[in-house]
């Protein structure tokens, strides 16, 4: 049985692939999750989703499951895709001058049956600060898949939970309050 | 100091999984997580028609393999190499003076003949009778060289010898020493040569048939400054000579005069016999080569050369390989520093990302109210 067992996991990854579409079915609602908290942006997390998958669509035959989960891969494809938004973002706010000055429109509510002072909350916090959040409490990876999407050591990962979940716990007093 | 509603990462790590709060913001923290993953968030139906419909797709061209794009181009640059060091071997001439040439397996005969060929110095030969040798026009060089030769067979070894030492004796030369030994297949055999530089060249050719030429070496070293110089210095000492005797003969010298001319005329002689010495030895060297021939059976194992068939192409093949690996620890020393900068620059380069990141996501994104003016 051994012997089989290392037979598996020899074979080439492409082997254990499953179709995409299974894929997709099961993921989808992990990675807008995932784009909502990162994004504070209902809307844009829904662009931002669709563009990932047809990323993933395209890459996945260079998908190999040794290297992490399906789930943990489409999350590290979901923040690639939203870090280059928040550049172009960045870079388009800084040619024009005014964009500092429009008003800011109405925010869409994150998600039902979220406590308006938890919703708040989470808006105050960083993108890097929500995302933690949303990759170890929401879609409860584990630390070192977390931190594999991340980038980071599982230590620095824990140390990153830690600090958004006491600010998050700060400013949901303060939400109180207020 | 840390606050008493701090949790460390270690407890939040317990309380996630699912650990007993034992404080208040313990408490307070799981009832968050609580909330936080009882939000309901899925997916619009836009979204699910729009990822569904992807695998719908026809599936893409298929595109070259990342490893494909990033080999080409480095087999191209190795083969560019390849070919480029091959050239330069071939148009490299062979220095003047001092020289220690090396030549690979395949090209002895020929790099030999060559090397030969283009030194500018001629046959030498000793006049015994006259008191300066004759040196012929060209420069006059101390030849030192050693060939190694492989024989199929321990009986080869002596055979070899034998021709070696007949060779020899042909073109004139002289057999210095020999040492022949056999045991059971392996056999080798070392003979000290000199050979008239002259017939150098002949000699090299017959001896190269003896086996399988597995190395060659020359050495040269420029003996006309020497010769020169002494014969410049015999002449003066010639011309002292003479003018002491013309001094003797005329007959004006006091008694102690004569008796110090004498005695100087002795010193001279001495010394011009010395000089003569000298400058026969230098051209004797020069008349002669030294060569130091090897004849060794293959080593235990050693596959035996074959020119022909499967074995020869294997040989060809060997040597290609061992080109191909010459190269590529060329390429590897040369390209090693850029290398490294590439590294560094990589390295560079992505702590610079790194921090962008992480600019990006500490930035509040627009539509995000700030933590003092918080959204109701």
């Amino acid at each position: 049985m051994n012997a089989v067992n290392a037979l598996a996991q020899a074979l080439p990854a492409r082997a254990s692939r499953r179709p995409f579409a299974d894929v997709a079915r099961e993921h989808l609602d992990d990675v807008y999750r995932y784009l909502v908290f990162l994004t504070a942006d209902p809307a844009l997390a829904e662009d931002l989703t669709g563009e990932t998958f047809e990323k993933a669509f395209r890459s996945w035959r260079r998908f190999d499951p040794r290297r992490g989960s399906e789930r943990t891969w489409l999350c590290q494809l979901a923040r690639s895709r939203a870090l280059d938004h928040f550049r172009s973002e960045a870079r388009r706010h800084r040619r024009e001058e005014q964009a500092a000055a429009a008003p800011e429109a109405p925010a869409e509510p994150l998600a039902g049956e979220i406590s308006p002072e938890l919703e708040g909350a989470l808006r105050s916090l960083s993108a890097g600060e929500r995302e933690v959040v949303v990759l170890r409490v929401v879609l409860e990876l584990d630390a070192a898949a977390a931190a594999r999407v991340l980038g980071i050591g599982r230590t620095a990962c824990s140390m990153r939970l830690a600090r958004a979940l006491q600010k998050l716990g700060e400013r949901m007093e303060t939400h109180a309050v207020a | 100091m840390q606050s008493p509603d701090t949790v460390v990462p270690a407890r939040v790590e317990q309380l996630l999984a699912g650990a007993f709060p034992e404080t208040q913001s313990e408490a307070r923290l799981q009832g968050l997580a609580r909330e936080l993953r009882g939000a309901s968030i899925s997916s619009p139906a836009s979204l699910r028609e729009r990822v569904g419909g992807l695998s719908a797709r026809p599936p893409r061209r298929r595109q070259l393999p990342r490893k494909l794009l990033l080999g080409v181009p480095v087999a191209v640059a190795l083969a560019a190499l390849a070919a480029f060091t091959g050239l330069r071997s071939q148009t490299d001439e062979a220095p003047s003076g001092a020289t220690a040439l090396r030549h690979t397996e395949r090209e002895v005969p020929l790099a030999i003949e060559r090397d030969l060929q283009s030194r500018p110095f001629r046959a030498q030969t000793l006049d015994a009778g006259s008191s300066a040798p004759a040196v012929p026009s060209g420069r006059a060089q101390d030849v030192n060289m050693w060939i190694d030769l492989r024989v199929p067979k321990a009986d080869d070894v002596s055979s070899a010898s034998q021709d070696a030492v007949r060779i020899t004796r042909e073109v004139g030369g002289i057999v210095v020493s020999s040492a022949v030994s056999t045991h059971g297949a392996r056999g080798s055999a070392q003979l000290a040569l000199r050979i008239p530089v002259g017939r150098l060249e002949d000699a090299v050719f017959q001896l190269s048939e003896l086996g399988t030429v597995t190395g060659q070496r020359v050495d040269t070293q420029d003996l006309q400054g020497s010769l020169d110089a002494g014969a410049r210095r015999i002449e003066r000492l010639r011309s002292q000579i003479r003018i002491a005797e013309a001094r003797l003969a005329s007959g004006t010298l006091s008694p102690e005069e004569e008796l110090t001319t004498r005695i100087r005329l002795e010193h001279l002689h001495r010394k011009l016999r010395e000089a003569r010495r000298e400058h026969d030895a230098i051209a004797r060297r020069a008349a002669m080569a030294d060569l130091r021939l090897q004849l060794a059976t293959p080593a235990a194992g050693a596959v035996e050369k074959n020119e022909s068939g499967v074995g020869g192409a294997a040989h060809r093949a060997v040597d290609i390989l061992r080109g191909a690996g010459s190269v590529a620890v060329f390429a590897a020393i040369v390209l090693s520093p850029l290398l490294l900068l590439v590294v560094l620059a990589w390295l560079a380069l992505r702590a610079r990302a790194r921090r962008v990141e992480t600019r990006l996501l500490d930035e509040r994104r627009p539509g995000a109210p700030s933590p003092q003016e918080p959204r109701v």
